[in-house]
């Protein structure tokens, strides 16, 4: 079996597109980057496709308000009606969120409009006495779940991440219309506190996300927009030394032993290797 | 007067070199949305609403000049507008559309630099104007209107109703007030 | 472009005859803007042999400035140690690079250390950031892909005015703007506030890539026949740089009406972000095919410095055909194009059969007219044998002068005498309530905690990041995701001790920045420096710079044993930002001094965070003996002034090795320098530095300390902190006595979530760890947000 093909989209102002192949390849994927001066039809030949963080157009109008309006969204929003697995991370997430292929139609509301439709707004953060980007590690909690990222993990289970963002505030102008995608599963992470309760406010909850969402995804829960950084977290030994639980005592006793197991597989790697064991049961 | 019966004053901030958010804007309104097929020029400029007790228009400019909390005299200017009839930095064929970030309006930390230099309580109110100007014979009202709210990858760019709300105005006479109004119900739930 | 224009550019400044009353001519060039003093005038006339062109007088006016030749300084900077095996390629180019051990042999690191001071005073965020931004184009000028960035700050007092608060939030939001969008982490740095910098902040940026061993590049046409072909890309040249009415008044520029946008630097992070992406691009084709190159950033001086120092270092001449060069779409004058300060430019020395294929990765497959309008990639010019350097406009010459002319650098005597230091005042009899002293000093701004301000800069972006400011006393990254291999990087300089001793605080400057290195497991490497000082015509200025730079070069002659037995520390880059002065008071004298380490392997790196409940405390270094020079002398007892506190540099280096020797052989868990503030302040950050979710706090005996408790607890003479598990304390203590020290076991990590001090006599002190933390986190957030200044 040839490994999946995994697009690396890339518009220009995005800034992690090494370290994110670099997470891929760990997880034994295959990776091409595919610039924004490439045309849109070039995606077509690929298995699945990642946006990485960055500041894509400068985040001008708004963090992914531009690359949302490029070619490129109408040939993922296609290859996603196809079934391929889609993820964004931070400014990856703003695109999806801006193109309207998160958290799309969805059956937390039946018979509502397009596909299409922009339903959720990756928002300012909403912080006391601080405004802007914020950068910080954070705890995610695992929510049950169909999105092919996470589905693998526990419920329950805590993943610490780094997020880094201004705009990472999932709101909508529907009332509870977040909290009813996450009642329909479609929140695969929230943020939480390290004892695993939601965390509604800062700095746990980074941004002061509806809902508690770090990450939305579709109702089929192949496309996924998250705005922590896993690729940032792809090393147990790089998992910042604030975190502590069940992670950060890994983490501590792989340093003390000094063996190279630091070296093993971070809180990140999850997501990658989800990514590649939906290839295992599918290609 | 503001809403709430204060005295107001708006003050209009642009770049002074060519902006490259408003012309990345414009490129993406004229090649990928309908609306913006005739689209001739598209300029952003950033409004504050200061509401309270104010100085007369002199100490104003000079106060807003002094900290960069308002702006940068090295690369914006800007313009005060003390009445209603004051001129605003717009042409008047120019379609407005004020965007707020719904709920962060308001500027705490302006607010208490304010304070800490006049010893007055004033509100100040942040938001972004785009002065649209459309090819002859365009319903340039019609036309900003749906640029303004994205409601899919092909309409609208400018806010994103999900956490944004904006406002229309003319370039003739911009609204006075025009951030601080009081808000209607209905557009709050609109999908 | 009208004909008028070029011909003023191409028209003699002036005469022979004119120079003979050199005064009269460096007035009338100073009201247009062009800096060339009455001897520099002399001078210019003699190497060429005639009266210059009002091209050429710009040229030389910038190339001889202070900026670019260190026309005061560069006999001073020799006395510096530049040498050791590690070193590749010392001061002289844009950064310096050195080698890297095995299993990392393949790679370089490349350094550099810049200041841009007097712009982040002016206009905070732009300053700032364009500080960043010319950093790393000199980290890339030598082939190398950017992967930190730190930042060295000296803010004024923030209670002078809005002004002071306003420039520091500036400077944050300019550093954090640039790096996150360029995708680089921030690896820290630090801040200090004093009323030494309220007119005269300081902004001093440091950057650091990884180059392929074989890859470096250098600022120079190549060797061989060619042909070469200098190619400009980037941002279209507009008029930045020269946007002063003196400049713009009179025959060369526009008359009256000038158009102001020229007054202000933009730094385009995005547009800097797509280059460099598109010149990493050019890297990899250009070593693949293993073709000749030379590569070059345009800062001051623009086109006309970067092409004729290409051309000078590389032996030969170049011909630069001006009106090729892509510009904005507004009519310049020749000279300007020639020589503005236009940010996000490069420019290549390539075979000129390459030309358009390096043109075509800019302009098409990174399609950075997209990105920027106008910005894209332009042949301008070749090399030529003779050693000419030539510039025409339209076939009208503009310079034309012998290219040895260019690197004549000048150097300018300036009278250097001792200052007279001012006597410390007596000490306030009465001691403090010494439970309200440490909560007094981690509420002010010299000792709070940081958080506030780096947590709007990006530490993680590349995924390299091992351990992030606050984490360590070191930022370390992993150099390559399959070696064990890392970096680490710190800063030192108090501006409060140097203004003591310069001696004695420049020396503390390389050493501490080394010691946080070697706290953190990682080998002191190599140095950096900044050199920020006012008037170089102020002999006591001149005094403090020649004492600074004896006590820079005399810790780095003793610290370099751990990259290679019996070197010194190397300097490899460095800068000297003079003029930093508003009427007769210069700032504090300020060397500051970043430190590079090379750790074997990153995950024996020591963070500074406690990481278990019973675990020893234990305090290594110097005695706890005096409170010279401590933040506690300053912001409790309300002392200023007087020297800081002694240090032996044999000890030192031997204090260096063996917290190397504890990191490597995996003996602690924890390390922190006792720093500003001293113990107390150690441990309280070593506090702050644990798990969010534990409740770890610290213990800590005065009894056997056998001083006056304020001593033992704020004194800031080098020590390190340990967190050692009890099995491994003997290894610790005997690794420690072959040394020559002793490991004092201070305390225990307890499992209750406060600090506790016995006091001689038996009396307890306790403090919550709540309460450490809001006094700690209270200084900065509450100036940022305007409260209670």
């Amino acid at each position: 079996m040839s490994a999946a093909r995994v697009a690396i989209v890339q518009f220009p102002g995005v800034n992690c597109e090494a370290e994110t192949a670099r997470a891929l390849a760990r997880a034994g994927l295959e990776t091409e980057l595919v610039r924004w001066t490439r045309p849109a039809r070039d995606l077509a030949a690929f298995d699945a496709y990642v946006l990485p963080g960055g500041f894509s157009w400068q985040d001008r109008v708004r963090a992914g308000a531009l690359a949302a309006k490029d070619p490129m969204l109408d040939e993922l929003a296609a290859r996603a009606d196809a079934g391929a697995p889609v993820l964004g991370i931070c400014n990856g997430a703003q695109v999806l969120v801006e193109a309207g292929l998160v958290p799309g139609s969805g059956n937390d509301e039946p018979g509502a409009e397009s596909r299409d439709e922009v339903r959720v707004a990756l928002a300012r953060n909403r912080m006391p006495e601080r405004t802007g980007y914020y950068t910080r590690w954070v705890w995610c909690r695992v929510e049950e779940t169909q999105c092919v990222f996470t589905r693998a993990l526990e419920p329950g289970a805590l993943l610490p991440l780094p997020v880094a963002h201004g705009e990472g505030r999932f709101a909508s102008a529907k009332k509870g219309r977040v909290a009813a995608l996450a009642e329909a599963g479609q929140a695969p992470l929230r943020y939480a506190h390290a004892d695993g309760a939601l965390a509604e406010a800062f700095p746990e909850n980074p941004n002061g996300s509806d809902a508690s969402a770090a990450a939305l995804c579709n109702a089929r829960g192949n496309v996924l927009a998250l705005m922590p950084h896993p690729e940032r977290a792809a090393t147990l030994g790089q998992v910042s030394r604030a975190i502590g639980g069940a992670w950060g005592e890994r983490r501590d006793r792989a340093l003390a032993a000094g063996d190279g197991s630091a070296f093993g597989d971070g809180p990140g790697m999850a997501i990658f290797h989800a990514l590649a064991r939906f290839f295992e049961g599918h290609v | 007067m503001s809403a709430a019966g204060k005295p107001l004053a708006q003050a209009y901030v642009e770049l002074v070199a060519e902006d490259p958010e408003a012309t990345s804007a414009l490129a993406i309104a004229r090649a990928r949305l309908g609306a913006g097929r005739r689209l001739k020029s598209l300029r952003r400029v950033r409004v504050f609403e200061l509401a309270g007790v104010l100085p007369s228009r002199a100490q104003l400019e000079a106060l807003l000049h002094r900290s960069t909390r308002f702006y940068n005299p090295a690369k914006e200017r800007c313009t005060v507008r003390t009445a209603e009839r004051d001129p605003a930095p717009f042409r008047p064929e120019e379609a407005l559309v004020l965007v707020l970030d719904r709920g962060l309006e308001r500027r705490p930390a302006g607010e208490r630099w304010w304070k800490h230099e006049t010893g007055e309580k004033v509100e100040v109110r942040e938001g972004t104007v785009w002065a649209l100007a459309f090819e002859p014979g365009e319903d340039a009202a019609a036309r900003a209107g749906e640029l303004a709210e994205v409601r899919n990858r092909h309409h609208g760019l400018l806010a994103n109703p999900h956490f944004q709300d904006w406002r229309p105005g003319e370039g003739a006479s911009p609204p006075w007030p025009w951030i601080e109004r009081p808000r209607k119900r209905a557009k709050e739930d609109r999908p | 472009m009208s004909a008028s224009r070029a011909a003023a550019a191409g028209r003699e400044a002036w005469t022979p005859a004119d120079a003979r009353d050199p005064a009269a001519v460096s007035a009338r060039l100073r009201a247009r803007g062009v800096v060339l003093e009455p001897d520099e005038v002399r001078l210019l006339t003699e190497l060429l042999g005639r009266g210059p062109r009002w091209a050429e007088a710009v040229l030389f006016g910038i190339l001889w400035s202070e900026h670019c030749s260190y026309k005061s300084t560069r006999h001073l900077l020799k006395r510096l140690p530049t040498q050791a095996p590690q070193v590749v390629i010392g001061p002289g180019e844009d950064a310096g690079v050195v080698a890297l051990p095995a299993p990392c042999d393949d790679l370089v690191l490349v350094l550099g250390h810049e200041s841009h001071n007097h712009p982040s005073q002016v206009l905070p965020v732009e300053g700032a950031a364009t500080g960043v931004g010319g950093i790393v184009r000199d980290i890339v000028c030598m082939g190398a892909e950017v992967v930190g960035v730190l930042d060295a700050l000296r803010f004024g007092d923030p209670r002078s005015g809005v002004h002071a608060r306003d420039v520091v939030r500036g400077v944050v939001e300019g550093i954090a703007g640039y790096g996150n969008a360029l995708g680089v982490p921030n690896l820290g740095g630090d801040a200090v506030f004093d009323a030494g910098f309220d007119t005269n902040c300081l902004v001093n940026a440091m950057a650091v890539g990884l180059a392929p061993a074989d890859g470096v590049l250098r600022s120079r046409v190549p060797e061989g026949p060619g042909p070469w072909a200098f190619v400009l890309v980037g941002k279209p040249t507009d008029e930045s740089g020269f946007g002063g009415a003196a400049f713009a008044s009179g025959e060369l520029g526009d008359p009256g009406g000038a158009d102001p946008r020229g007054a202000v630097q933009l730094p385009d992070p995005f547009l800097k972000r797509v280059l460099n992406a598109a010149t990493y691009e050019a890297f990899r084709v250009t070593r693949e095919r293993q073709l000749a190159c030379g590569f070059k950033d345009l800062g001051a001086g623009g086109i006309a410095c970067a092409t004729s120092e290409l051309a000078a270092a590389g032996g030969c001449g170049a011909v630069i055909t001006l009106e090729s060069a892509h510009r904005v779409n507004r009519e310049l004058s020749p000279e300007i194009i020639l020589c503005a300060e236009t940010q996000e430019r490069y420019c290549w020395v390539v075979p000129e059969s390459f030309a358009d294929e390096l043109c075509a990765i800019y302009e098409r497959a990174f399609a950075l007219g997209d990105v920027h309008p106008g910005a894209g990639a332009r042949v301008i010019g070749r090399a030529v044998e003779e050693p000419r350097y030539t510039v025409t406009w339209h076939g009208e010459t503009l310079v034309d002068c012998e290219v040895r002319a260019i690197t004549a650098g000048r150097r300018e005597e300036r009278e250097a005498k001792p200052r007279t230091r001012r006597q410390p005042p007596r000490a306030r009899r009465r001691a403090p309530d010494p439970r309200r002293a440490l909560l007094t000093m981690l509420g002010g701004l010299h000792v709070g905690s940081r958080a506030y301000l780096y947590r709007h800069y990006d530490g993680d972006v590349q995924g390299r990041t091992w351990l992030r400011a606050g984490e360590g006393d070191a930022s370390v990254l992993r150099l390559h995701a399959e070696r064990p291999t890392g970096v680490a990087f710190a800063v030192g300089g108090n501006p409060f001790w140097c203004d003591g001793d310069p001696e004695l605080g420049a020396a503390h400057a390389v050493a501490e920045a080394a010691r946080n290195v070697a706290v953190t497991g990682a080998r002191p490497w190599a140095l950096t420096d900044c050199l920020n000082f006012g008037h170089p015509e102020d002999a006591e200025v001149m005094g403090d710079l020649e004492q600074t730079l004896a006590g820079l070069a005399s810790a780095a002659r003793a610290l370099g044993g751990l990259a290679a037995v019996g070197q010194p520390l190397p300097f490899v880059s460095g800068n000297v930002s003079l003029y930093n002065q508003v009427g007769p008071h210069a700032i504090p004298p300020s060397p500051i001094v970043m430190c590079a380490g090379v750790i074997h392997d990153v995950t024996r790196a020591l963070g500074i965070g406690l990481r278990g409940a019973g675990h020893v405390l234990v305090l290594v270094g110097e005695p706890r003996d005096g409170l010279e020079g401590s933040t506690y002398a300053r912001e409790v007892l309300r002392e200023r002034g007087g020297p800081p506190p002694p240090l032996d540099l044999e000890r030192e280096a031997r204090l260096e090795e063996l917290a190397v020797a504890i990191a490597e052989g995996g003996w602690a868990r924890a390390a922190h320098d006792v720093g500003d503030g001293g113990l107390a302040v150690a441990l309280v950050e070593m506090m702050a530095g644990a798990a969010d979710d534990a409740t770890l706090g610290a213990e800590l005996d005065l009894e056997p300390f056998e001083v006056e408790p304020a001593v033992s607890l704020y004194c800031e003479r080098p020590a390190i902190v340990y967190e050692v598990p009890f099995e491994r304390l003997a290894r610790l203590s005997q690794a420690a006595r072959d040394q020559g020290f002793v490991a004092w076991p201070i305390g225990t990590v307890s499992a209750q979530p406060q600090l506790r001090v016995r006091m001689p006599g038996g009396e307890t002190l306790t403090w919550s760890r709540v309460e450490l933390e809001q006094a700690r986190e209270a200084g900065l957030r509450k100036l940022w947000n305007e409260e209670g200044v």
